[in-house]
């Protein structure tokens, strides 16, 4: 499980987070969703320890952030919203890289496995720096996924890639859910959330609004009601 | 079409405008050491004037001068100045005809040249009112010399363009002038014959029209399908990169930032100029410097080559800024990536060293003094790169700050070194110690 404890976030002197506290809980797949400036991605780089933050605790598993990062490194694999890959590496040696980087087992077939699944076959021994942004979004992806970590982090990372390997990594990801990981998906796409998330973590302005199951069966579809909850913590304030 | 030459001419200011602080800082620094020479160059030409008073002796002499001028202009145009002439992109767009283009490339030309001529008139009417003939002399001697490089750039300029300032030609054509006027005892010669040669080289694509087809001829280029060559060594490297990924963390990233440094052709080139410079550079010390000054001389130049030569580790062109992602979230230890950058660069400080030793223990007779010298070296070039490396990782995210950070510092430590005998080695050290703590905080956040 990933625990998150009244984590407050501030840079710029601003509060980019506020006492937020989430618990997920392994074998689902979570949605972060929230308006432009809800603190997502705050959120996903403070848990992946590249924002430093002033207050609450994370764990992975029973290892707190603060004291034992060089062991939670070794546990998630996280794909942020922006790659900057390397550009004189082809995609293949990239792979390899984190592979040996992360020192798992089986490089080849690993990385052979997620090139196929990311669609990268056709240009995986080409340089990155002559890579389309969704190329890149893959490999970033694919690297994320390198050594099955028990936990993924996924920041926008779904964005621009095409509908077969959207279809493809939807499925892996289930499979990895099922057997026992914890992956949490930022994401701004409501259709997205909706259909392949277990929960909806729903922000709004640094603060928790709600955790909602998309496909629970209402009057309203998920993404209805997740516009009349910004509206009413909009007129709230 | 002909209002193009005028608008080039207004271009001239936009371009100068357009440069960037740094950029015009260098032109300006680079441009007094050379003034700087010459003028030391000219107290020894009046003393030899005194003793061998000749007309060809003035003629050499000032036509030298201004070759000299030329080749060590020739690489700031072509570096700096013509990738920001946004007129020249008119020759992509525009279909332009012969007679357009060379009117056009004239206009470029002339623009360029104008500091050129601002030298010789002066230089010319002086040489005049000594004798015609030196006159007479000198133009002999400097006319096949601007004709070379008026074709040159036509040449260039036709068949190159865009990818005109990639194109290494240009640096070699300075660097054999230089070398052809400077190191060879008939060197004036040397460089009529050569550049000679090079107007009958040059001249075929220019008469015959060519210009009129380089865009196709460019374009076609271009849709060629990748040749295979081009995969097969990707795929060399491929089977190399794999077999280190099996090891330690060390290893893998040591074999990234080679890859990262031998695939980026602006690096190389970089490193393959820098080897030729500093040989070209040693090779002149040991020529012209007296024997018992040489080793302050191979210590100047060594510190300032090296100190120089890895201030461009700053620059995007030349190496990426690291990720913080693949710093921050990757289970790799700091140490491991500072180790891996420090090695990744230390074998080309080596090679350097190797030369520099090469000429000192062949050019000095005590093998002791030539040791020592290359070991005070070993031990510079080893501190510039443990700064160099902790500032990148400081600076992981921003390369320009982290440049500034280099020079700061080499400056700091060479002062305080070089004035406080103790305390300055005490303060450097301390200072160091200082700044690695800071990028590994940073890097542990």
């Amino acid at each position: 499980m990933l625990r998150i404890e009244n984590l407050s976030v501030s840079y710029d002197n601003k509060l980019a987070v506020d006492n937020l506290s989430i618990y997920l809980r392994t074998g689902m797949i979570y949605g972060l969703v929230g308006p432009n400036g809800a603190g997502k991605s705050t959120v996903i780089k403070t848990i992946t320890g590249l924002l430093p933050f002033y207050a609450g605790k994370i764990y992975y598993n029973e290892y707190l952030l603060k004291k034992n990062r060089q062991q939670i490194r070794k546990l998630f694999g996280y794909a942020p919203e922006d790659p900057e890959l390397l550009p004189y590496l082809t995609g293949r040696e990239f792979l390899s890289m984190i592979a040996g980087l992360r020192q798992t087992a089986d490089i080849e077939s690993q990385v052979h496995s997620l090139i196929e699944l990311a669609g990268l076959s056709r240009k995986a021994d080409e340089l990155i720096k002559s890579y389309s942004h969704g190329m890149r979004q893959k490999v970033s992806l694919a690297g994320a996924l390198i050594g099955n970590p028990p936990f993924l982090i996924l920041d926008e990372a779904l964005n621009g890639l095409d509908p077969v390997s959207l279809y493809n990594i939807r499925s892996y990801l289930q499979q990895r859910a099922k057997s026992g990981a914890v992956i949490l998906l930022a994401s701004h796409v409501l259709e997205l959330v909706e259909n392949w998330c277990d929960r909806v973590i729903v922000m709004h302005r640094g603060k928790l609004l709600g955790e909602f199951d998309p496909k629970e069966e209402t009057e309203k579809p998920f993404s209805e009601k997740f516009i009349e909850l910004i509206k009413a913590a909009n007129q709230a304030e | 079409m002909l209002v193009l030459p005028v608008y080039l001419l207004r271009q001239a200011g936009h371009a100068r405008r357009s440069l960037k602080f740094r950029t015009r800082f260098e032109i300006y620094f680079f441009l007094i050491i050379f003034i700087a020479f010459f003028s030391t160059r000219a107290i020894s030409l009046i003393q030899t004037l005194q003793n061998d008073f000749s007309d060809f002796w003035i003629a050499r002499m000032a036509a030298l001068v201004f070759s000299l001028l030329i080749a060590a202009a020739v690489p700031f145009i072509h570096r700096f100045l013509f990738p920001r002439i946004k007129a020249l992109n008119l020759m992509r767009v525009l279909p332009l005809q012969p007679k357009e283009a060379a009117i056009f490339l004239l206009s470029v030309f002339f623009r360029y040249s104008i500091p050129g001529f601002l030298i010789a008139v002066p230089v010319a009417v002086a040489l005049m009112a000594e004798s015609t003939i030196v006159l007479f002399l000198y133009f002999i001697l400097i006319i096949p010399l601007f004709v070379a490089l008026m074709v040159f750039y036509f040449g260039i300029l036709a068949f190159h363009y865009p990818r005109l300032y990639r194109n290494t030609g240009l640096y070699f054509f300075s660097l054999l002038t230089f070398g052809a006027v400077n190191f060879i005892p008939v060197g004036d010669l040397l460089m009529v014959v050569f550049n000679c040669l090079f107007i009958i080289i040059s001249l075929p694509p220019v008469v015959g029209g060519w210009l009129r087809h380089a865009e196709d001829w460019d374009r076609s280029l271009q849709l060629q399908p990748r040749p295979d060559s081009q995969r097969h060594r990707l795929a060399a490297a491929n089977f190399f990169y794999r077999r280190a990924a099996g090891n330690r963390p060390l290893r893998i990233l040591i074999v990234r930032d080679w890859l990262g440094y031998l695939r980026n052709r602006a690096y190389l080139r970089l490193k393959i100029g820098t080897l030729l410079f500093y040989t070209v550079l040693l090779a002149t010390i040991f020529r012209q410097v007296e024997s018992q000054n040489t080793t302050v001389w191979v210590l100047l130049l060594s510190v300032v080559i090296i100190w120089i030569h890895y201030a461009q580790q700053f620059n995007r062109k030349y190496v990426f800024p690291e990720s913080p992602w693949f710093l921050k979230t990757l289970p790799v230890s700091f140490t491991a990536f500072w180790l891996a950058k420090f090695l990744a660069e230390l074998v080309y400080v080596l090679i350097l060293l190797l030369i520099a030793a090469i000429f000192m223990f062949l050019n000095i007779s005590d093998p002791v003094a030539a040791g020592q010298t290359v070991l005070v070296l070993l031990l510079f070039a080893v501190f510039v790169l443990a700064i160099i490396t902790t500032i990148r990782l400081y600076f992981f995210d921003n390369p320009r700050l982290g440049g500034y950070a280099y020079h700061f510092l080499i400056l700091f430590c060479l002062i305080m070194n070089l004035n406080f005998y103790l305390v300055g080695p005490l303060v450097t050290f301390v200072l160091l110690l200082y700044l690695l703590y800071l990028s590994q905080k940073e890097f542990k956040l």
